[in-house]
């Protein structure tokens, strides 16, 4: 039967078949099919047939097998029923040969199990065949109630109840006639089984609505409670039956039954166990007790132990106990299954002194001649010592009938006698009778005398007398002598006639022996027949009970495919809304790569319509750019079970994430691959959108050569870019956090940092986090300004706490731009004190208290040659001044008015700063005097020359002023400060001035 | 004290690298009656005169010769006890602070005040 798959409720009817264990199988749905339809194929016949060629020994191995496990011995059921149950198992567990089920029966206790159910099957119900319950009604049911007071009990067994519908049956017709009498003697109903499952299930008294088919309203109304989907039996009735383990064939039988109701066992047994049944049934049924089977059951063997009340309806009535001797030897019963109510078999006789009666039999034995008792039928009740000689017994099983037994010579006296004596209750006396016993002959008359008592059976004896020898020969010279001397016509006519009549009556006689020997082989003949047709009869209905049980099977499946189906219709209807709901494109390809299904998104990439399920993929063209190889890669799927991703582009330049999976059923097997197609163009776009962006960003800050830190105050936690992770000196993998941050910055700048980072996330400030710090550790003394922003309000929301976001740039650059700033600064000021310093002494010492033009004249053109130093000096950025240019500058006013006069020359030499100055002023002032007194005036010329030589401690500037053609020179120039500037203005400088005839010589040694 | 020559007699070293200033510087003390030394305007030089010259009664030091901090001359006049004052432009690197016993003037000073500073170092207590 079919598995009930996770989450569904089993339903009743499995439960049940479940729970009496009647499934073979428990499979899921699809395993089912699939083994129902491998049994039917192989038919059942042909396991059958190859069954009844197998040999005895291996069937008896599996009768003591199921013996040996469940105690019950199947060897005398009917065989053709246990070969055909047989058959069955093994056809279901697919093992044709016998010994290897016996194999598995070895080896599997659950298969016992299986087979032991499968011999039981019994199928029973409420009231069946309604038409022979309603003859034991009116027939039986009302003979139980006579002559039983409240006191006694009626007492009926059932045995082979099954699940208990038969027992229940006869006890409600109990207690309903109960209930029309006024006084009700208890009843008890024994019904007994070897399947315990049924036993169980009798005991429950649950029964499922459908006996409503075979229950009138008004017992279902009396005798059941209708609970939800089934019926219960009433207290009332359930205490009527009492259920018990018992095996009819092996334990002792309970006994003083009035009725016993054994229905549809017997069908399962063979002869000799079907007549050691009956008679059990016999003993253990009171006289007169009623015995009940099924269709096509009888109860005629052993003989005349049942005499039939209604043969259609199956009820026959127990003739009386049969003596042991005629029945097969009952087994030995173990005492401890007895009935308790066990009455010993009969009454016991008054005793004789032994030595009396002993010696009186003997004596009896010895001279009165052999007798028999003889019943009405004919039966041999008690013989006594030497009558057996008078009997033979002929071919055949035992029989106590008298016919049969007399000698075949006795026998028509015998039979007329008797007939006679019953009859007519007359005695009788036969005639001699030849009897041949082994050699010797003797003349026997039978002397019969029926005996009559009041309320016992009428009974007849027979004598056996033999006449002697002498009497012999009389007897035949009499009966042979036609004619005597003494004989007169009328004896000799009367001798003759006699003799020919006893002629005729030997004939006679023989004719009717013959003919009776016919009728008996008739007769045989006849119940040979009868035979047959009850096996036959039997057979079917054992076979009918199989079939019936396969239906209840069938259709218990029949309703699981059902709700499957059902189930798998709302599966598929869900599937189909779940496709179209996720808008998802899904094509389904079976192992062929054939199509198998799709939703409808698949058609905008593929020419692929309804009606093309069942073609291949590769047959359709679609619109994706550059893919080739659906196919291909399907195919991969398939072989290798690996699942395969890609990105394509259609026609329409949308963009699809293709996925292709092997298709797995729940069985793990492969039966195809499944391909989706998910539109990703916004993925994409979106993608490439923020690709761009990051690089944006990322190339903007490689541009800028910003950090950037990020700092979630709700979470605590800190983030840095690759840049501030290298500025801080961590790794990829280090952690970051507040302290992290802290750290890295140099301790002296720690608390400003802290300040204005605190002063940032300040609910009430502007959030503006603006300072500049030095980093300590590796990157030690790198100078960085961090510029951010705490925000409260991450729109829509505002946050629990800020978020500060900003940024840090490295301005070691800068700073030490400030400082050298700061530096140049203070060096300018310097400078500018020192200058105006120096203008300061240089107007004192120019000007010495006066303020004529002429000495404020000379004090500007001083201050003038000054500032020409001093701009030279600033073009070399204070580095030095050149000397060529610097004189050129110095002697550029005079140019004009000496054009051409002026000769300058020197190699190109660099003057440092605190030499440039006052060799500006001494050439000015030499230049100022050669225009008051020399060559710079209204004629004359000036060569001013220069070399570097090198001289032992290091190199000299010599410089040389060389006036000529000037006016002659005058002595009366005043040593004043221009003398002292030029003669001492020059540190280290060896300075001389001569008036040579040609003009003023200047000759300067300067250490450079 | 002498109102025409205050500085008279005294011997005093002057340290300064700019040659007009130096001159100036000599011709206010001589005019103070000081006997002025100098000016020296290199390190060197005036590492010299003050190690070497006798009778020193202070010294009048510009704080930096050319690129150079005076401090090497501070500690030889330190050495042989000779007062001195500085006469600065602001370019120094020295932490005149150091020497809260030199007076400080600053450029450009009037020669007074030059002279002032000068008689108050050597003659202390003095008014």
């Amino acid at each position: 039967m079919e598995q009930p798959s996770r989450g569904t409720a089993p339903s009743a009817a499995i439960v049940n078949r479940l729970s009496q264990r009647l499934a073979d199988d428990v499979l899921p749905l699809r395993a089912l099919v699939e083994r129902l339809a491998a049994i039917v194929r192989t038919k059942q016949h042909v396991y059958e047939g190859k069954l009844r060629e197998t040999g005895e020994d291996l069937l008896r191995a599996v009768f003591s097998h199921l013996k040996a496990r469940t105690g019950h011995d199947f060897s005398k059921y009917k065989r053709a029923t246990v070969l055909r149950r047989l058959a069955r198992r093994m056809q279901v567990k697919q093992v044709p040969e016998l010994k290897d089920y016996l194999e598995l029966l070895r080896d599997n206790p659950s298969e016992i199990q299986a087979l032991f159910g499968d011999l039981l099957i019994s199928v029973t119900t409420f009231f069946r065949d309604s038409a022979a319950f309603h003859a034991l009604q009116t027939l039986v049911i009302l003979h139980l109630f006579e002559g039983k007071d409240p006191s006694s009990a009626i007492r009926v067994w059932t045995p082979g109840c099954a699940t208990g519908e038969e027992a229940y049956s006869i006890a409600m017709l109990l207690l309903e006639e109960a209930a029309r009498r006024e006084l009700r003697p208890l009843i008890q109903v024994f019904a007994t089984d070897i399947d315990s499952g049924a036993l169980a299930t009798a005991r429950e008294g649950r029964y499922p609505v459908a006996i409503e088919a075979g229950v009138s309203e008004e017992r279902l109304a009396r005798f059941f409670v209708l609970e939800k989907d089934h019926y219960r039996v009433k207290r009332e009735l359930r205490d009527t039956v009492l259920f018990a383990m018992h095996n009819l064939t092996n334990d002792p039988p309970f006994s003083r039954l009035d009725l016993i109701s054994c229905r549809n066992v017997l069908i399962y047994f063979d002869r000799d166990l079907q007549r050691q049944a009956c008679g059990i049934f016999n003993y253990a049924l009171n006289p007169g007790g009623y015995l009940f089977l099924g269709a096509s059951e009888a109860a005629d063997s052993p003989r005349n132990a049942f005499l039939p009340v209604d043969r259609d309806a199956r009820i026959y009535q127990s003739a009386g106990h049969v003596p042991a001797a005629s029945l097969s030897p009952l087994r030995a019963f173990g005492m401890t299954r007895l009935d308790a109510s066990f009455v010993p078999p009969a009454a016991s006789r008054a005793v004789l002194p032994p030595s009396d009666a002993a010696a009186h039999k003997l004596a009896l034995e010895e001279f009165a001649p052999p007798s028999i008792l003889v019943d009405s039928a004919y039966r041999i009740l008690h013989l006594s010592e030497s009558a057996g000689r008078f009997l033979q017994h002929p071919g055949g099983p035992p029989t106590p009938n008298v016919s049969d037994l007399i000698r075949p010579e006795l026998r028509l006296d015998l039979l007329s006698s008797l007939s006679r004596a019953f009859e007519r209750h007359l005695p009788s006396l036969t005639a001699p009778v030849n009897v041949k016993f082994n050699g010797t002959e003797a003349i026997v008359h039978l002397q019969v005398r029926p005996i009559e008592r009041e309320n016992v059976e009428s009974t007849a004896l027979v004598l056996f007398i033999e006449a002697s020898a002498d009497d012999v020969r009389s007897a035949e010279l009499r009966s042979f002598s036609p004619a005597g001397p003494e004989a007169d016509n009328a004896t000799q006519a009367l001798a003759e006639e006699l003799q020919s009549t006893k002629t005729l009556l030997f004939t006679s006689r023989q004719d009717y022996d013959t003919a009776i020997e016919e009728l008996r082989a008739a007769n045989e003949e006849m119940q040979s027949v009868g035979e047959e047709y009850r096996s036959t009869a039997e057979e079917l209905e054992t076979s009918k009970e199989e079939l019936q049980s396969i239906n209840e099977e069938l259709q218990a499946t029949n309703q699981e495919l059902t709700h499957k189906v059902e189930a798998i219709s709302r599966a598929h209807n869900d599937l189909q809304n779940l496709i179209s709901v996720t808008d998802v494109g899904t094509l389904f390809l079976d192992s062929d790569l054939c199509i198998r299904r799709f939703t409808p998104r698949v058609a905008d990439l593929f020419n692929v319509t309804a009606n093309d399920e069942g073609r291949p993929i590769s047959d359709f063209t679609h619109r994706l750019r550059d893919y080739p190889g659906i196919g291909h890669d399907a195919l991969k799927v398939l072989t290798d079970l690996v699942p395969l991703e890609c990105e394509v582009e259609s026609d329409a330049n949308r963009w699809y994430l293709i996925r292709m999976r092997p298709y797995r059923t729940i069985e793990d097997k492969i039966e195809g691959a499944v391909v989706t197609f998910v539109d990703i163009t916004e993925r994409r776009l979106t993608e490439s959108n923020l690709l761009q962006s990051e690089r944006r960003l990322q190339l903007a800050r490689e541009a800028t050569s910003l950090g950037i830190f990020d700092y979630d105050a709700a979470a605590d936690e800190f983030w840095f870019d690759a840049r501030c992770r290298t500025l801080w000196g961590l790794s990829d993998a280090d952690a970051i956090n507040l302290d992290v941050f802290w750290a890295g910055i140099a301790e002296s700048d720690r608390p400003k940092a802290q300040e204005a980072w605190r002063h940032a996330l300040e609910a009430s400030g502007d959030g503006v986090f603006s300072v500049e710090f030095r980093l300590g550790g590796r990157n030690k003394d790198q100078w960085l300004r961090a510029i951010g922003k705490a925000f409260l309000a991450e729109a829509p929301k505002p946050r629990s706490a800020p978020r500060l976001v900003g940024t840090v740039q490295d301005i070691t650059a800068a700073k030490a731009w400030e400082a050298q700033q700061v530096l140049l600064l203070q060096e300018l000021s310097h400078r500018v004190k020192n200058t105006l310093t120096v203008i300061i002494s240089m107007a004192r010492q120019t000007l010495r208290g006066e303020t004529t033009p002429a000495a404020l004249q000379k004090y500007e053109a001083r201050l003038i040659a000054l500032s020409d130093a001093h701009d030279l000096l600033m073009q070399t950025g204070w580095k030095g001044a050149e000397i060529g240019s610097l004189v050129h500058r110095l002697l550029a006013a005079y140019a004009a008015s000496a054009q051409g006069r002026v000769i300058i020359d020197g190699p190109e030499l660099l003057l440092p700063p605190y030499l440039a100055t006052p060799f500006a002023m001494l050439v000015h002032e030499l230049a100022t005097n050669a225009a008051k007194y020399g060559a710079l005036g209204e004629k004359g010329n000036v060569s001013i020359t220069w070399r570097i030589v090198l001289q032992s401690n290091g190199k000299v500037l010599e410089m040389l002023w060389q006036e000529s053609g000037g006016p002659p020179v005058s002595t009366k120039r005043r040593p004043g400060f221009g003398t002292f500037i030029i003669e001492n203005g020059l540190p280290d400088a060896k300075v001389e001035q001569r008036f040579e005839p040609g003009g003023l010589v200047c000759r300067v040694e300067l250490p450079i | 004290m002498s109102e025409a020559e205050p500085l008279r007699g005294a011997r005093i070293l002057v340290v300064e690298d700019e040659w007009i200033t130096g001159y100036d510087l000599i011709a206010t003390l001589t005019q103070a009656g000081a006997i002025a030394v100098g000016p020296a305007a290199t390190i060197a030089k005036a590492k010299q005169l003050a190690a070497n010259e006798a009778g020193l009664a202070a010294a009048l030091l510009d704080c930096r010769l050319g690129r150079d901090d005076v401090l090497p001359v501070i500690h030889i006049l330190a050495a042989r006890q000779i007062p001195f004052v500085f006469h600065t432009g602001h370019a120094s690197q020295l932490d005149l602070a150091e020497w809260p016993d030199a007076a400080i003037v600053v450029k450009p000073a009037l020669p007074d005040r030059l002279v002032q500073a000068l008689y108050k170092t050597i003659q202390p207590g003095r008014c």
